[in-house]
């Protein structure tokens, strides 16, 4: 399947998801939220994409994009933000690049500088459904090529925090709580800002849990989910340039 | 490196028969005791840390108008937030809509209805 048939099943699942979730809970603001969100990326996109090519095309990864920034900025919060939250996030898609790709995850760069600046809230719509996104983001993690992302992840994450709980001598199942489904098996797995090889894809998913659980212990009054992903962007450059054993 | 990956996969996957929580409180459950005018709501909220990562505010509302915010410096519990708050001075009646909103000391909020019966 190719990365494009993907984006449009993750397009559908994250579309219909919301559809449900608005209608279960009777919530027709979260529905507006991503419908501005998602409006307001295809149409930055699109002025991008005009100004660089001279031509007008809509992209799927606008759409994920903006579907993305309604599930996480929280749903009472103007419709300003959600504009604002799409334009730097596509803003940040076109301008910050290197070697030809956009270095951060547009959305999480658009919600982490849309609540810095703005001091917007975050609500994590659907991060919960645990029964859902693991088998759904398996399913993408797989066909993306990122389940090392994955992995990296869940190995720094669920070994840092049963440290931590067996430390305090608090509950070991606790540590399933702390982890955000819809960020780990939505977002930490976008294809564009990880990196492409193997054991660089398992350091990326591996810095990712390290920082978000420093970031935790620390106290920090920022979203440390977002900055951990977003620092690890940084690093995919160098990360591809981790040496590959053969074959690999 | 595959064995690797489908080795804590599996385990992640058997092992989480949890319901899960991110930074965002998962539920807020609400009652209100008419007789003594108290409303007890427990924010649920599961942590690693209590100390470093615990429910920092809670907004409480009567009718879409807020009333009352109250702050934390840490969560009683690795699961949750209780609070008790008085609406002795505030005047309840049968239909009124309560609500609840707790925010994470990281990032997220929720917020929960409650309407008296």
């Amino acid at each position: 399947m190719k990365l494009l048939a993907v984006k449009s099943w993750l397009i559908a699942f994250l579309g219909l998801l919301a559809l449900c979730l608005a209608i279960t809970g009777k919530d027709a603001l979260f529905l507006s939220g991503v419908a501005v969100a998602l409006i307001s990326a295809l149409i930055f996109d699109s002025l991008f994409i005009y100004l660089k090519e001279k031509k007008v095309r809509v992209t799927d990864s606008s759409i994920i994009t903006g579907l993305i920034i309604g599930y996480v900025l929280a749903s009472d919060e103007p419709f300003w933000k959600f504009i604002a939250a799409a334009l730097l996030a596509i803003g940040s898609k076109h301008i910050i690049r290197v070697n030809k790709k956009h270095l951060f995850n547009p959305a999480a760069f658009g919600v982490f500088l849309t609540m810095f600046l703005f001091g917007a809230n975050t609500q994590w719509r659907g991060a919960y459904l645990w029964y859902v996104l693991i088998p759904v983001g398996l399913f993408f993690a797989y066909k993306v090529q990122k389940k090392e992302v994955l992995a990296g992840y869940l190995f720094s994450a669920l070994g840092l925090f049963a440290a931590q709980a067996l430390l305090q001598k608090a509950p070991l199942l606790n540590i399933f709580g702390f982890l955000s489904y819809f960020y780990i098996f939505v977002m930490v797995i976008e294809p564009k800002t990880t990196p492409v090889f193997k054991r660089a894809k398992f350091a990326f998913g591996l810095g990712v849990g390290i920082l978000v659980f420093l970031f935790t212990e620390l106290g920090v009054n920022f979203d440390a989910e977002l900055a951990a992903l977003l620092l690890m962007n940084l690093s995919v450059p160098l990360l591809n340039k981790i040496p590959q054993r053969r074959g690999a | 490196m595959k064995k690797i990956i489908l080795f804590f996969l599996a385990c992640f996957i058997l092992v989480n028969t949890l319901p899960a929580y991110a930074h965002p409180p998962s539920n807020i459950v609400i009652a209100y005791d008419p007789a003594k005018k108290m409303l007890h709501a427990e924010i649920k909220h599961q942590v690693g840390n209590p100390r470093q990562h615990y429910i920092k505010k809670a907004d409480i509302g009567l009718n879409g108008k807020e009333i009352a915010s109250l702050s934390f410096t840490s969560q009683a519990s690795y699961f949750s937030q209780l609070l008790d708050y008085s609406l002795a001075e505030v005047e309840i009646k049968k239909g009124d809509k309560i609500y609840v909103e707790g925010y994470c000391s990281i990032s997220g909020k929720l917020k929960v209805e409650y309407t008296v019966e």
